[in-house]
C-alpha cells in the first residue's frame, strides 16, 4: 500500500464529488438550512398554538338538575367554559335524569392513570370506567364526538342532598382523548372541580372548627432537580446520534454508489485497473474519499444543529450546551462514519450498475438505521456486549459521552471494534474489487468470493492477514464474554488456541501456503537464540521501568491482574500459571502475530509489517493501559523474527517475558508489584540487557536460503 | 530480439464458456501489430488479459519478458492501454485527468507537467485541455484519452479498436499517434475491425476466430496463404463467411 497511490486516488474522488453542485447541496448546504429553518418554524407554530391555546373557550355541555353551586363555581371563574345546558342530550336521557333514575356509574378499582384533582368529588374518568354505562356513554361519546360540545358534565342526581349532608357529590366528565380538544377541555374543566373540591373541604372544616389541613394531611411538594443543561444533555444523547448516524449514512450513500457503480456505469473503471495500482490502494483511496463526504456531511448537520440549539439557548438565556462534549462527540463521528463509509463500499461494490447500488444501500441503510433505533429502546446501555456492536456502539458512546457516564475501556473497546469491523469490510470490498467480471460490469459470483478463482497467492496477502485479525478482534470479544462465566482457563484456552493458533494453521494449510515460509520455521542461529533469551527475561523489566512510569495503570487494573494469578479464592500454583499466561499466549499469538501476520504484511517493507503486527498485537489486548507495553514488546519480537527468520526466536521472547511477570507476582503472593517502583538501577541494567540481546540477534541468518522474498 | 509483449498459451474461460484458447503471439518493439478477428472472437478478451485487466485461466503474458501476473504493478508500467469505449471522469478536465495518471504512474510532477504540455501540443488539445471532459466530443474525448494511453511513455501499447465511432478526421488522429510510436520504438497491438487501418498501418496481422489464433504473417504471407486479393476476403473466409465476390479469388 503506497501512500502516494491512496491520496492520488483520494483527492481525485473527493474532487470529483464536490464538483457535483447536487451533492455538495444535499450533504452541506440543505443541513446548513433545514435546521434553522425548521427551528423557527417549529417556534414560530408553538408559539402561534400556545396563544391560541391562551384564548380558546371550551364548550362544556351541562346535563344536571339543581347543582347550583357548582354551575356558579364554574360559570363565572374565568371565562374560559362555556357552559351549555342540556345540549345534545336525547329527550329521553333528560328525562330519566330530571326524574332523578339514573345512578352514576359503579366505581372501579383501577387506579388513575394520573393524578385527578377532581377525585374527591367522585367526578368519573371516562375512558376506563365508562364503557358500562348503558345509554349515557354513547350519548356523551356522540356530543363530543359531533364536536357539539368539547366535553360532558353530568351531574347526578342526588349531588344537592349528598353536598347538604357534607357526603360525596358524583359528577362525571366525558371527553375523548383523541380529539385534542376535547383533552385540554377535560384538563381545565378538571382543574376548576379540583378548586371546587377544595373550596368544599375548607367550608366543611371551617363550619367543624377544623384546622386547614385536616383533610388533607400530608401536603406533598415535589421538584425535579436536574438541572436544564443536563436534560437537554440526556435528550441529545438520545436524539444526537440517531440523527449524526442517519446523516451519515445520507453523505456515504450518495459517495459509494458514485465511486463504485457510478464508475462502472461511466466506463472509467477499466482505466484504472490497468493502472499500475493494488485493488487495496483504490478500495483505500475510494474509502478514504467516503468517509470524508459521509464525515462533511455529519459536520455539516452537527454545525447546523449546534448553530441551531445556540441560537434557541441564547434567546432563552439558558447555558445548556456543553461545547466540550458536543467536540468530543465530533470526535466519534470519526469511528461511526468510517465503520458506515467502509460497510457501504463493500456493499456498492457489489452492484452491477448504479440502480442496483441503490437498491443494494437502501436496504443497508434500513438495516443501520434499525440498529441504531435500537439504542432508543428502554434498557439499551454501552456495557461489554453492546460496546461490540457496530455501530449501536458508538451510538451508544454518543449518548454516555452527552449525559458524562462515558467509560475509558469501553470507549477503547469501541474504537477498536469499529476498526475491526471497517477492516473486514474493507477486506471485502479489496476481494471483490479483484472480481474482473464484476468490475467491468458483470454479474457477481458469490461462488467466487467464498473460493477464490483458484489460483493460489504463494503467500498470505494483507488483506487476507488484516481480514483475518478482523474476524478475531470481533471472535475474541464475543468469545471471552460468552466464556467469562465458565472461568479464566476456559476463555484463556479456548480463545488462544481457537482464534489464533488453530484458524492460522488451518488457513495457511487450506490456502496451501508453505508452512516454513509462512511461519518462518526456521531453526535459529544460537546467537539469536541467545539473544531471545536475554530479551525474554530483562525486556518486562525495562518496559515495565520505562513505559509504564509514562502511562500507568489504575488500579483497577491491578486488580485484574491479581484476580488473573488466582483461580478461584486460592492462588493458582506455578505451573499453571506459566503454561496459561506464558506458554499458551507464546504459542498462539506468535504464531498468529509474527508468523501468519508478518508473513503477510513483509511485501509492504520490513517496517511497516513490523511496526502494524506490533500495534495490532497490542490493540488485541483490550486496554489502553496495556497498549503502549505490548506495541513495545510486539516490536521486539517482529524484530526477533525478522532479523533471526525464526518464530521460534519470538515464542522464546515471548514466552519468558510472560513467565518472568507470572514468577514474580505469583512470588509476591498474588499482590501485584507496583511498577512504579522498579528502580532506575534495575530499569537501566535490564534496558542494557535488552539491548544486548537486540544486537545479538542482528548475528546471520539461521537459514538464509529460506528468507521471504521482499525482505 | 526479445518481444517487448508476449502472450505465451493464454487461455481465458467464464465459466463454461472459452474465450481465448491457447493464443500465443508477440510484438516486438518498434512494430505495430494488428489483431483481427470478428465480434466475439476474443479480441478484447486478448488484450485485457494482455493489459492485466483480466486474470488469464492459464498461459502468461510477458511485458519485455517479465510476467505480468507475477510482477504486475512493474509490468502494468509499461503498458499504455486505449480502447474505442474508454471513457474520462466526466467532472474533471483532460489535464486533471493527465496529471491523475501521472500521479498513479508514479511521474514526478515535473515530468508530468512536461508530459502533458507535449502531448496537449502534439495531440491539439489546447482548445480543451481546460474543460470538464462531459463537455467534449466524442473526437475531443479520444484524443485525450490517447494523451493517457501515452503519459507515461510506455514501452508497450495496446489499442482496442482505437477508432471506433470516431470520424475521419478524429481516426487519423490515433493512427498518426500509433505511427509515431512505432518511430520512438514502441510496440504496438491494435485491435480493429477496419481492414484498409490494418492493411496500411501494421507490420504484421494474428487473424483471430472462436478464441484461437487462425492466421498469422505479414499482409502479404497472409494474402498468399488464405488466396485472397485483399484482407477483408481473408478476413471474410477466415470467419467462415463466403466470400461476397467470387471473381477476386485467385486462381
Amino acid at each position: 500500500m503506497r501512500p502516494h497511490i491512496l491520496w492520488t486516488i483520494f483527492r481525485k474522488e473527493l474532487t470529483e464529488a464536490l464538483r457535483d453542485r447536487v451533492t455538495l447541496l444535499v450533504l452541506i448546504g440543505l443541513p446548513l438550512l433545514i435546521y434553522p429553518l425548521a427551528m423557527f418554524s417549529t417556534l414560530q407554530v408553538t408559539n402561534h398554538q400556545a396563544a391560541v391555546e391562551d384564548r380558546r373557550v371550551f364548550k362544556i355541555a351541562v346535563w344536571t338538575v339543581g347543582a347550583k353551586p357548582l354551575v356558579d363555581w364554574l360559570t363565572p371563574t374565568n371565562n374560559r367554559l362555556n357552559l351549555a345546558p342540556w345540549l345534545g342530550i336525547p329527550g329521553e336521557l333528560r328525562s330519566e335524569l330530571e326524574a332523578g333514575r339514573l345512578q352514576p356509574p359503579a366505581r372501579t378499582n383501577l387506579p388513575p392513570a394520573q393524578p385527578n384533582p377532581a377525585r374527591g368529588l367522585g367526578a368519573q374518568s371516562f375512558a376506563t370506567e365508562a364503557e358500562s354505562e348503558g345509554a349515557v356513554l354513547p350519548a356523551a361519546r356522540a356530543v363530543v364526538t359531533s364536536r357539539q360540545a368539547d366535553a360532558v358534565l353530568i351531574v347526578w342526581p342526588g349531588f344537592d342532598d349528598a353536598l347538604k349532608r357534607h357526603d360525596c357529590g358524583e359528577v362525571s366528565v366525558y371527553y375523548v382523548s383523541v380529539i385534542p380538544q376535547s383533552a385540554q377541555a377535560w384538563s381545565h374543566l378538571s382543574g376548576q372541580l379540583g378548586r371546587f373540591r377544595e373550596q368544599l373541604r375548607q367550608d366543611r372544616q371551617r363550619d367543624r372548627g377544623l384546622p386547614a389541613g385536616f383533610v388533607r394531611a400530608l401536603d406533598v411538594r415535589d421538584g425535579d432537580v436536574a438541572p436544564v443543561r443536563r436534560k437537554v444533555s440526556d435528550l441529545l444523547g438520545h436524539v444526537l446520534p440517531l440523527m449524526l448516524i442517519m446523516l451519515s449514512v445520507v453523505g456515504a450513500l450518495v459517495a459509494a454508489v458514485d465511486m463504485t457503480a457510478g464508475e462502472k456505469d461511466r466506463a472509467t473503471m477499466q482505466t484504472l485497473l490497468c493502472a499500475p495500482v493494488h485493488s487495496l490502494e483504490i478500495v483505500g483511496g475510494k474509502f478514504l474519499a467516503i468517509w470524508t463526504i459521509s464525515l462533511i456531511s455529519a459536520l455539516a448537520n452537527m454545525v447546523g444543529i449546534g448553530l441551531t440549539i445556540g441560537r434557541v439557548a441564547a434567546a432563552l438565556h439558558a447555558d445548556v450546551i456543553q461545547w466540550g462534549t458536543l467536540a468530543a462527540t465530533l470526535g466519534l463521528l470519526l469511528p461511526a462514519t468510517w465503520t458506515i463509509a467502509a460497510l457501504f463500499l463493500a456493499v456498492a461494490v457489489l452492484a452491477r450498475d448504479v440502480k442496483d447500488a441503490g437498491n443494494f444501500l437502501s436496504g443497508m441503510a434500513l438495516v443501520v438505521m434499525l440498529l441504531v433505533g435500537a439504542t432508543l429502546l428502554p434498557g439499551i446501555e454501552l456495557d461489554a456486549w453492546t460496546c461490540c456492536v457496530p455501530l449501536v456502539n458508538v451510538s451508544l458512546l454518543i449518548r454516555t459521552l452527552m449525559t458524562g457516564e462515558v467509560s475509558t475501556p469501553l470507549i477503547f473497546v469501541t474504537l477498536l471494534t469499529s476498526l475491526a469491523y471497517a477492516g473486514l469490510a474493507l477486506g471485502l470490498a479489496a476481494r471483490v474489487f479483484r472480481h474482473e467480471q464484476n468490475l467491468l460490469g458483470g454479474s457477481f459470483s458469490w461462488r467466487w468470493l467464498v473460493l477464490g478463482d483458484g489460483r493460489r497467492n504463494t503467500v498470505p496477502t494483507p488483506g487476507l492477514v488484516l481480514t483475518s485479525y478482523a474476524v478475531v478482534v470481533v471472535g475474541l470479544f464475543y468469545l471471552s464474554l460468552s466464556l467469562a462465566p465458565h472461568g479464566l482457563m476456559l476463555t484463556l484456552l479456548v480463545t488462544q488456541f481457537g482464534l489464533l493458533f488453530l484458524p492460522a494453521l488451518a488457513l495457511a494449510l487450506a490456502r496451501k501456503f508453505p508452512l516454513r515460509q509462512t511461519f518462518s520455521l526456521n531453526r535459529p542461529h544460537w546467537r539469536s537464540l541467545l539473544g531471545s533469551a536475554l530479551i525474554g527475561v530483562s525486556a518486562t523489566v525495562a518496559i515495565a521501568g520505562l513505559v509504564l512510569r509514562l502511562a500507568p495503570p489504575p488500579d483497577s487494573m491491578l486488580r485484574e491482574m491479581q484476580e488473573l494469578l488466582q483461580f478461584g479464592d486460592q492462588p493458582a500454583p506455578l505451573w499453571k500459571l506459566l503454561l496459561l499466561i506464558a506458554l499458551t499466549p507464546a504459542l498462539c499469538e506468535e504464531t498468529f502475530f509474527r508468523g501468519l501476520m508478518l508473513s503477510g504484511l513483509r511485501r509492504w517493507g520490513p517496517w511497516a509489517a513490523i511496526g502494524l503486527s506490533a500495534l495490532l498485537f497490542g490493540l488485541l489486548h483490550g486496554s489502553v493501559y496495556r497498549l503502549l507495553p505490548t506495541f513495545v514488546l510486539g516490536l521486539l519480537l517482529g524484530y526477533a523474527v525478522w532479523k533471526s527468520s525464526s518464530l521460534y526466536c519470538s515464542i522464546l521472547i515471548h514466552a519468558l517475558n510472560n513467565g518472568v511477570v507470572a514468577t514474580v507476582m505469583w512470588s509476591s503472593a498474588g499482590k501485584v508489584a507496583d511498577v512504579q517502583s522498579v528502580p532506575w538501577s534495575l530499569t537501566l541494567g535490564a534496558l542494557a540487557v535488552t539491548i544486548l540481546g537486540v544486537l545479538l540477534l542482528t548475528g546471520p541468518k539461521a537459514r538464509p536460503e529460506t528468507t521471504v522474498p521482499g525482505i | 530480439m526479445n518481444a517487448a509483449l508476449a502472450a505465451e498459451r493464454l487461455v481465458k474461460q467464464f465459466d463454461a464458456v472459452t474465450a481465448v484458447n491457447g493464443v500465443s503471439l508477440e510484438v516486438r518493439a518498434g512494430e505495430i501489430v494488428g489483431l483481427l478477428g470478428p465480434n466475439g472472437s476474443g479480441k478484447t478478451t486478448m488484450l485485457r488479459m494482455l493489459a492485466g485487466i483480466l486474470t488469464p485461466t492459464a498461459g502468461r503474458a510477458l511485458i519485455n519478458g517479465m510476467d505480468l501476473h507475477a510482477h504486475p504493478l512493474e509490468a502494468r508500467q509499461r503498458i499504455g492501454f486505449l480502447s474505442g469505449d474508454t471513457q474520462l471522469y466526466h467532472r474533471l478536465t483532460p489535464r486533471e485527468v493527465l496529471r491523475y495518471f501521472g500521479r498513479l504512474y508514479s511521474m514526478a510532477e515535473s515530468a508530468i507537467n512536461d508530459r502533458i504540455a507535449q502531448l496537449v501540443a502534439e495531440l491539439e488539445l489546447t482548445s480543451f485541455a481546460d474543460r470538464p471532459c462531459r463537455t467534449l466530443s466524442t473526437g475531443q474525448k479520444q484524443r485525450a484519452n490517447v494523451a493517457r494511453a501515452f503519459l507515461h511513455q510506455p514501452d508497450v501499447l495496446m489499442l482496442d479498436e482505437p477508432t471506433a465511432a470516431l470520424d475521419v478526421i478524429s481516426g487519423q488522429f490515433i493512427i498518426d499517434a500509433a505511427r509515431r510510436a512505432r518511430a520512438a520504438g514502441k510496440a504496438v497491438l491494435l485491435s480493429t475491425h477496419i481492414m484498409s487501418e490494418a492493411e496500411y498501418l501494421c507490420d504484421r496481422i494474428y487473424l483471430l476466430h472462436d478464441g484461437g489464433i487462425t492466421h498469422q504473417g505479414t499482409l502479404a504471407e497472409i494474402l498468399t496463404r488464405a488466396e485472397c486479393a485483399n484482407l477483408t476476403d481473408a478476413f471474410l473466409r477466415n470467419a467462415g463467411r463466403k466470400l461476397s465476390n467470387s471473381a477476386s479469388h485467385k486462381g
